[in-house]
């Protein structure tokens, strides 16, 4: 058995990853080889020094007065036509931003929006808790595509990641629009609609800006 | 001696996984503040952001290596966990989930992107200090340093990994990133590490 063999293994065998019959061979090899089992131990003892480094450091200043500002300041609903006349305004704003980004970004990944993804049906009554469920998937969606964005800084020029940036805002600041208006009127099929429309906008905007399909 | 040490080696490796073990009785309360918060109350929230307030910082901290940027960046978590949290479906804890939005938001930070000071610079040394107490806090504050001085992504995932106990699958599913990247980081990370504390 070889040392090299051996060594790049030692990181699965000690996490205890690797298959028995691997294991057996990297632990047999220990016995002839007191260089490799040292190896072994060191890498052990720095993971007990790891793992023995707090999971929790608390702020010097309490940050709950803070977050709970920015709680209370959640989207107010604004009187009735104001409100509708902003939420269209502000879809609009996002539809506009989104045709222009796709001419930039040139054509969309095979499974983006338009032909293959699945329209999501709202039932009267039932609006909210569609819009609920349908949340969570576009959540997670976006934070994908978002974390793919940011670690591909090179992938993308940076005019093009600050217009979908912010693009990104004038979505959030349409979704926010909706969501307040939907509160006031849980059952509105409409604003439900236009509420996921939102979210699938904004998921294929970060899918043509990285070019990562997703399912959802 | 030689046999023993081996002996050893996979029985720590397996049994010191370091995922943390829910406390008697803490799923079934956090479950009744999470569906209190779900109504709107804030109170419930705060009990949630204080149970899991330190954890959330202490990822921010190691990944910024900057504590007010690390303060930001924690209440930025739990502004935005506020929003989601009616998409929240109860499939993993609330620790858990809360913890996901953290690496979302770190990652989405920029500035946390540009930083080039390394931890125990500035006012981190003194947060780092305070959560060690006396035992051994100059170890503690190497080890650190050397930690935060690791490449972003190879520090994430030596966080998530060997100090939070996730699995690669985990990791992998987290960032979007295939298993086998997940395990090439983290071997980046320990070797680079290694060498770091033997210089």
């Amino acid at each position: 058995m070889r040392c090299e063999w051996v060594r790049d293994r030692i990181d699965d065998y000690v996490d205890g990853e690797l298959r028995r019959s691997e294991a057996l061979l990297v632990r047999d090899h220990f016995e002839s080889c007191p260089e490799c089992e040292l190896k072994a131990a060191r890498l052990l003892r720095l993971l007990e020094r790891v793992a023995g480094l707090p999971h929790r450091i608390e702020p010097t200043t309490d940050l709950w007065p803070s977050i709970a500002r920015k709680l209370e300041r959640r989207p107010l609903a604004l009187p009735g036509g104001r409100r509708l006349l902003a939420v269209a305004a502000a879809l609009l704003l996002a539809v506009a931003a989104v045709v222009v980004l796709r001419g930039n970004l040139g054509r969309p990944p095979r499974s983006a929006l338009g032909t293959s993804r699945p329209v999501t049906v709202l039932v009267p009554g039932t609006a909210l808790a569609e819009v609920a469920s349908a949340e969570a998937s576009f959540g997670d969606a976006r934070d994908r595509l978002l974390a793919v964005l940011q670690t591909r800084p090179g992938a993308l020029q940076p005019q093009t990641v600050a217009t979908v940036q912010k693009n990104l805002r004038v979505i959030d600041h349409a979704i926010s629009q909706i969501t307040a208006a939907l509160e006031q009127d849980p059952n509105n099929v409409d604003l439900a609609h236009q509420l996921v429309a939102s979210y699938q906008l904004e998921i294929s905007l970060l899918e043509r800006a990285t070019m990562t399909p997703v399912e959802l | 001696m030689g046999v023993e040490a081996v002996e050893r080696l996979p029985r720590v490796s397996s049994l010191d996984r370091r995922r943390e073990v829910p406390e008697p009785g803490k799923p079934g309360s956090e479950r009744a503040l999470v569906e209190a918060a779900c109504k709107g109350e804030i109170e419930a929230f705060e009990e949630l952001y204080r149970l899991n307030g330190g954890v959330v910082f202490a990822l921010c901290l190691r990944m910024t290596k900057d504590a007010a940027l690390a303060e930001d960046l924690t209440q930025e978590t739990f502004v935005r966990g506020w929003r989601r949290l009616r998409s929240f479906r109860g499939d993993s804890a609330f620790s858990t989930w809360i913890y996901r939005v953290a690496v979302n938001v770190v990652l989405g930070n920029r500035r946390s992107r540009t930083q080039e000071v390394t931890i125990g610079e500035g006012r981190g040394v003194g947060v780092l200090a305070d959560a060690y107490g006396e035992a051994q806090v100059d170890l503690k504050l190497d080890l650190e340093r050397a930690i935060s001085r690791l490449p972003e992504r190879a520090r994430l995932v030596l966080i998530l990994h060997d100090i939070k106990g996730y699995r690669h699958r985990e990791i992998a599913g987290v960032l979007g990133i295939a298993e086998g990247t997940s395990k090439a980081q983290l071997h980046r990370a320990r070797r680079l590490l290694r060498e770091a504390l033997s210089s």
